[in-house]
C-alpha cells in the first residue's frame, strides 16, 4: 500500500512532463500532419543553451545564486521556440509533400543533427543542473491507522506539477478562447477550410512548432535535474512523450496528457514488483503496440460510429 | 549470378585495397564489421525497399540474435556448439518475435508502423538491460578463436564474413525474384492493387517481416563473434536509425544498397572518419544526408549508380566494346571497289558463286553457319556501313547500298551470280537485281524487307533510341531477331558486338528507309527467278507482307514453319537446302 502510494506521488510529476512533451508533439501532428522524432533532442539542446546562459550568468557575476537559473530559462524558452520556427520555415515548409514514412525520416535526420550538434559545441559528458525548488523532501508520515504510510514527495516535483498544472489550464484556455488557438485547431481540422476562411496556415504550422519546442524546453528544463544534462537525456521522455500521445490518441490534445499522466505512473507501478523491476520501460512499449493496433483513435476517444 | 560474382570481386577488391592502403590488417575488420552491418542492411531492403515497410524495430534482432550467441556460447561447454545453437536460437527468437510483432504491427501504415516498431525496438533494448546477464558482455570468444590473433586471424574472418554476406545476397536476390519479391514490391507500390490482385496482404507483410528479421538476427549473431564486446545500447534507438541510414543512403531497392550504405556508415567512420572527425560531427553530417536523400535522392546511391550507368556511361562503354572487338582478327578479305569503298567479305568453297546479303545490323557473321554449300563458291560480304566495311555518307539509302554491292560483283567479276539476302540485305538484293539485272542470275529473299515498306508502331523509335544507348537493349533486340535461337547467348553476344560496328547513324536511318521503301513500281517486268522464304514464327515482317512481296516480283513463297525471322541462323541445314534446291530447280 505504502510503495503504491509512493509509485503515484513519484509517477504524476514524472507523467505530467511525458503529458506535456506529448501535447507538443500531438500539437504538431495534429496541425502540421508530422510526427516530430527530433522534438526531445532540439528541446536537449535548448537545456544546454540553458545551462550555459546560467553558467555565462555566473562567470560574468550578473547574477548570483539560484536566481542565474530563472535569469537563464526565458533565454533556453526563446532558443526552444526560435528552434522550432526554424524547422518549419527552413524545412518542414518545403517538404509538406512528402510521404508520411519520408516525414518521418527527415525529423529522425533532425533528430541527429541536434545530437551530432550537442556533442559538437558542447560534449558528450553528463553535466548537473539546478533544481527549481532545491532543498530536502517533504515526507509525509501517517498516524494511527495509517502508521505504516510513508510517502517521499520531492520538493521540486512540487514545481513540476504545479508548472504543468499551470502550462496545461493556460493551453487549454489558449486553445479555446483566442483567435489563435481557433485557428490552430481550424487548421487541424480542415487545412483548406482554415485557408478559406482566411487563416495563413504557413503562419499557424510555425506558430505551432515554435510553441511546441517551447514546451519540449520546459519539460527539457523540469527534467534535466533528475537526467542531468548530455545529448539522449530526453530520448526516453519523447519516446514515452509519443507514447503519451497514440494512448491518448493523436485526436484530443489533453488526452495526451491523461496518456503522460497514466504512464508515469504506470511506469512506477510496474517497479513495485520486484520481478518485473528493470522491465518497465519495455512492457510500457508492448503495450502501447497493443493500444496502436486495437484503438489507434487512443484510449479516450469516445466509441465513434465512423472516423471523423 | 554475375551480380554476386561481381560483388565478390568488389569485396576481395576492397580489401586487398584497404590493405594497400593502411599497410595493416586491421582495415579488413573494420571491412567484416560492414559486411556483418551489411547483412542486417539487406534485411532492410527487403522489408523498407522492397515492401514498403518503414520499421525502426530492426535493430532489437540483431540484439536478440547477438545476445543470444552470448548467452549460449557462456553456458555451453566448448565455444562452437554455443555459436551455432546460441545463432539457431537467436534466429528461431527473432522469427517468434517477429511473428509476434509484425502480425499485429503490420497492419498498421505510415506513422503508426514507426511508433509500433520503435516501441518493440526500444522496449527489446530496455529488457535486454534488464535481463540478468552481465551488461556488458566482453570476450565473446572469436569465431575463428582458433585462428591466433593477427593478421592471419583478420584476413580469414574477412573471407569467412564474405562468404557469408554472399550466401545471404544470393539468398535475398532469389527472394527478391521469385514470386514472393514481386508480391512484396507490389504491396509497395500499392496496397489497393495488391489486394485487388489476390495478395494477402498480411502474410506477405510478414513473411516480409520475418524474412528481414532473420537476415538481421543472423547479422546480430556474426556481430557477437567478430566484436566480443556487446551492449544493449549498441542495438538501440540510434542502431535503428543507423539501419535506416544503410538503407536511405545505400539505396533501399538493391541488396548492393545495403552494402554501399553500411560501407558509408559504419566502414569510414571505423576506417578513416573517427580519427580526423571531431566528436559530434559525424552524427549531425549522417543527419544532414539523411535529410538530403529523402528529399532529393529517395532512390539512394545504388540505385543511383545504375540510373548513372544506364544514361551517362552506355555510350562509352559501348564505345569500348566496339574498340575491343574491332582489334579481334577476323577471317577474310577486303577489296577495294571502283568507287574506292573498301568492302570487307568471307568465302568458302569452289563453283558458281553465291553471295549473301546480310539484314539490318548485321553483318558476315550471320552466315557463319551457311557458308559450305556444295557446289557453290559462297561468299558473305559486310554492306557499307556496316561491319568492317567502310562507313559512307548516304546511311540508309538502300539503292546506294545495292550500288556498291554492284561494284563489289565487279570488283571479284563473280557477275552474274546467285543472290541471297535476308531482312534489309533482302531489300538491297531486290534493288540491285531491278536496276542491275545482268549481274544477279537467281534471288533468294529470306525474310525480306516487305516491299511496299515496313510498318512501324508509334514508339518504334523510343525502341530505336534504347537499342542505341543501352547495350543490354541492343542484345535483346538481336536475340529477338535470332528467333528460335534467342537463347543462344554466346552468339547473341557475337552478333550483338558486330551490330556495334554498324554506323551509328543506321540506327535510325534503316529503320526510316525500310518503312518508306516501295519498290513495286520497278517490280514490273521483274524477271529474274526468284524465291521468297518465309520463317512462320517471324515476329518483325510477317506473312502477309513477304506474300506481297512475292507477288509483285512474281515469285515462289515458301513458308518455313517452327522458324522465326533469321532462317540462316535457326535452321542452317534447311536453308542450304532451300538454297541449294531452288537453284537445281
Amino acid at each position: 500500500m505504502n510503495a503504491f502510494l509512493q509509485a503515484i506521488t513519484i509517477g504524476i510529476p514524472q507523467g505530467a512532463l511525458y503529458g506535456l512533451m506529448g501535447f507538443g508533439i500531438a500539437m504538431i501532428f495534429r496541425s502540421a500532419g508530422t510526427l516530430n522524432f527530433s522534438h526531445g533532442y532540439s528541446a536537449m539542446v535548448s537545456v544546454l543553451i540553458t545551462l550555459t546562459t546560467i553558467e555565462w550568468f555566473f562567470d560574468a557575476g550578473i547574477v548570483e545564486g539560484h536566481a542565474a537559473l530563472f535569469a537563464a530559462i526565458p533565454v533556453g524558452l526563446i532558443s526552444g521556440a526560435v528552434f522550432g520556427v526554424l524547422i518549419d520555415l527552413l524545412l518542414m515548409r518545403r517538404v509538406k509533400h512528402v510521404s508520411p514514412a519520408s516525414m518521418l525520416m527527415i525529423t529522425l535526420g533532425l533528430l541527429l543533427v541536434f545530437e551530432g550538434t550537442a556533442n559538437l559545441v558542447w560534449s558528450p559528458d553528463y553535466e548537473s543542473f539546478p533544481r527549481i525548488l532545491p532543498g530536502p523532501p517533504f515526507i509525509f508520515e501517517g498516524t494511527g491507522a495509517l502508521e505504516e504510510i510513508r510517502v517521499v514527495f520531492r520538493r521540486n516535483d512540487l514545481a513540476v506539477m504545479l508548472i504543468a498544472l499551470v502550462i496545461s489550464l493556460s493551453l487549454a484556455a489558449v486553445m479555446k478562447y483566442t483567435k489563435i488557438g481557433l485557428a490552430i485547431r481550424a487548421r487541424g481540422q480542415d487545412p483548406v477550410g482554415a485557408q478559406a476562411v482566411g487563416i495563413n496556415t504557413n503562419r499557424v504550422d510555425s506558430i505551432v512548432w515554435g510553441l511546441a519546442l517551447l514546451l519540449a524546453t520546459v519539460v527539457g528544463i523540469l527534467v534535466a535535474p533528475i537526467t542531468r544534462v548530455h545529448p539522449t537525456m530526453l530520448m526516453n521522455t519523447q519516446l514515452l512523450g509519443i507514447t503519451a500521445a497514440v494512448l491518448g490518441g493523436f485526436s484530443s490534445l489533453f488526452g495526451a496528457v491523461w496518456g503522460g499522466l497514466m504512464i508515469g505512473v504506470l511506469e512506477r507501478v510496474i517497479d513495485i514488483f520486484p520481478a518485473l523491476d528493470g522491465y518497465e520501460t519495455a512492457i510500457i512499449f508492448f503495450l502501447i503496440i497493443l493500444v496502436l493496433v486495437f484503438k489507434p483513435q487512443g484510449i479516450f476517444a469516445p466509441k465513434q460510429g465512423r472516423k471523423a | 549470378m554475375r551480380r554476386t560474382v561481381f560483388l565478390a570481386l568488389a569485396i576481395v577488391a576492397s580489401g586487398v585495397l584497404a590493405y594497400l592502403l593502411t599497410g595493416g590488417t586491421y582495415a579488413l575488420g573494420s571491412l567484416s564489421l560492414v559486411m556483418v552491418w551489411a547483412i542486417a542492411g539487406m534485411g532492410m531492403v527487403i522489408i523498407i525497399g522492397n515492401t514498403g515497410q518503414l520499421s525502426l524495430g530492426h535493430a532489437a534482432f540483431m540484439g536478440i540474435g547477438a545476445y543470444s550467441t552470448a548467452m549460449f556460447i557462456e553456458a555451453l561447454p566448448g565455444v562452437y556448439p554455443g555459436m551455432l545453437l546460441g545463432t539457431l536460437v537467436g534466429l528461431a527468437i527473432a522469427v517468434v518475435f517477429a511473428l509476434l510483432i509484425g502480425l499485429p504491427a503490420l497492419r498498421l501504415r505510415g506513422y503508426y508502423l514507426a511508433i509500433a516498431t520503435i516501441a518493440f525496438g526500444v522496449g527489446v533494448e530496455q529488457a535486454i538491460r534488464a535481463v540478468p546477464f552481465p551488461n556488458p558482455v566482453f570476450n565473446i570468444p572469436h569465431v575463428l578463436g582458433g585462428v591466433p590473433a593477427g593478421y592471419m586471424r583478420d584476413i580469414t574472418t574477412f573471407f569467412l564474413i564474405a562468404a557469408i554476406f554472399l550466401v545471404f545476397f544470393t539468398i535475398g536476390r532469389v527472394i527478391l525474384q521469385s514470386p514472393f519479391g514481386v508480391k512484396f514490391r507490389m504491396i509497395r507500390d500499392s496496397e489497393v492493387a495488391a489486394r485487388s490482385y489476390g495478395t494477402n496482404l498480411t502474410r506477405n507483410k510478414l513473411q516480409a517481416f520475418v524474412i528481414s528479421a532473420v537476415f538481421c538476427a543472423i547479422a546480430g549473431s556474426l556481430f557477437a563473434v567478430t566484436q566480443g564486446v556487446l551492449q544493449p545500447r549498441t542495438f538501440g534507438l540510434m542502431a535503428a536509425i543507423d539501419l535506416l541510414l544503410i538503407v536511405i543512403i545505400g539505396g533501399a531497392i538493391m541488396l548492393e544498397g545495403g552494402l554501399i550504405g553500411s560501407f558509408i556508415i559504419v566502414g569510414l567512420p571505423a576506417l578513416v572518419l573517427e580519427e580526423i572527425a571531431p566528436a559530434g560531427s559525424l552524427t549531425l553530417i549522417y543527419g544532414v544526408l539523411l535529410i538530403v536523400f529523402v528529399v532529393a535522392l529517395p532512390s539512394g546511391i545504388a540505385t543511383g549508380l545504375v540510373l548513372v550507368w544506364h544514361r551517362k556511361l552506355q555510350p562509352p562503354y559501348m564505345a569500348a566494346i566496339r574498340f575491343v572487338h574491332k582489334l579481334l582478327p577476323v577471317r577474310g578479305n577486303t577489296v577495294v571497289t571502283k568507287s574506292g569503298t573498301r568492302m570487307f567479305y568471307t568465302e568458302k568453297g569452289e563453283g558458281s558463286p553465291l553471295l549473301y546479303l546480310h539484314g539490318n545490323t548485321g553483318s558476315h557473321q550471320w552466315f557463319r553457319e551457311v557458308m559450305d554449300v556444295p557446289g557453290y563458291r559462297t561468299i558473305a560480304v559486310d554492306l557499307v556501313n556496316f561491319g568492317r566495311s567502310d562507313r559512307v555518307e548516304v546511311a540508309g539509302d538502300i539503292d546506294a547500298y545495292a550500288d556498291h554491292v554492284s561494284d563489289f560483283i565487279e570488283s571479284l567479276d563473280i557477275g552474274p551470280c546467285y543472290l541471297v539476302g535476308h531482312s534489309l540485305g533482302a531489300g538491297v538484293a531486290m534493288s540491285l537485281a531491278m536496276r542491275h539485272p545482268k549481274k544477279v542470275r537467281r534471288l533468294v529473299l529470306v525474310d525480306p524487307a516487305p516491299i511496299d515498306g515496313m510498318e512501324l508502331d508509334d514508339d518504334f523509335y523510343a525502341l530505336i533510341r534504347t537499342i542505341r544507348n543501352s547495350y543490354r537493349g541492343l542484345r535483346s533486340s538481336i536475340a529477338r531477331s535470332m528467333g528460335t535461337r534467342a537463347k543462344d547467348t554466346r552468339l547473341a553476344k557475337r552478333l550483338s558486338r558486330e551490330a556495334l560496328l554498324m554506323n551509328e547513324e543506321g540506327f535510325i536511318k534503316h529503320a526510316k528507309a525500310l518503312a518508306s521503301l516501295d519498290l513495286r513500281d520497278r517490280a514490273r517486268g521483274f524477271k529474274t527467278p526468284t524465291l521468297v522464304v518465309h520463317g512462320g514464327m517471324d515476329p518483325i515482317v510477317s506473312e502477309e507482307q513477304s506474300r506481297r512481296t512475292a507477288e509483285a516480283l512474281g515469285a515462289e513463297l515458301t513458308v518455313v514453319d517452327g522458324v522465326g525471322h533469321a532462317l540462316p541462323i535457326e535452321d542452317p541445314e534447311h536453308f542450304k537446302e532451300v538454297v541449294a534446291g531452288f537453284d537445281v530447280a
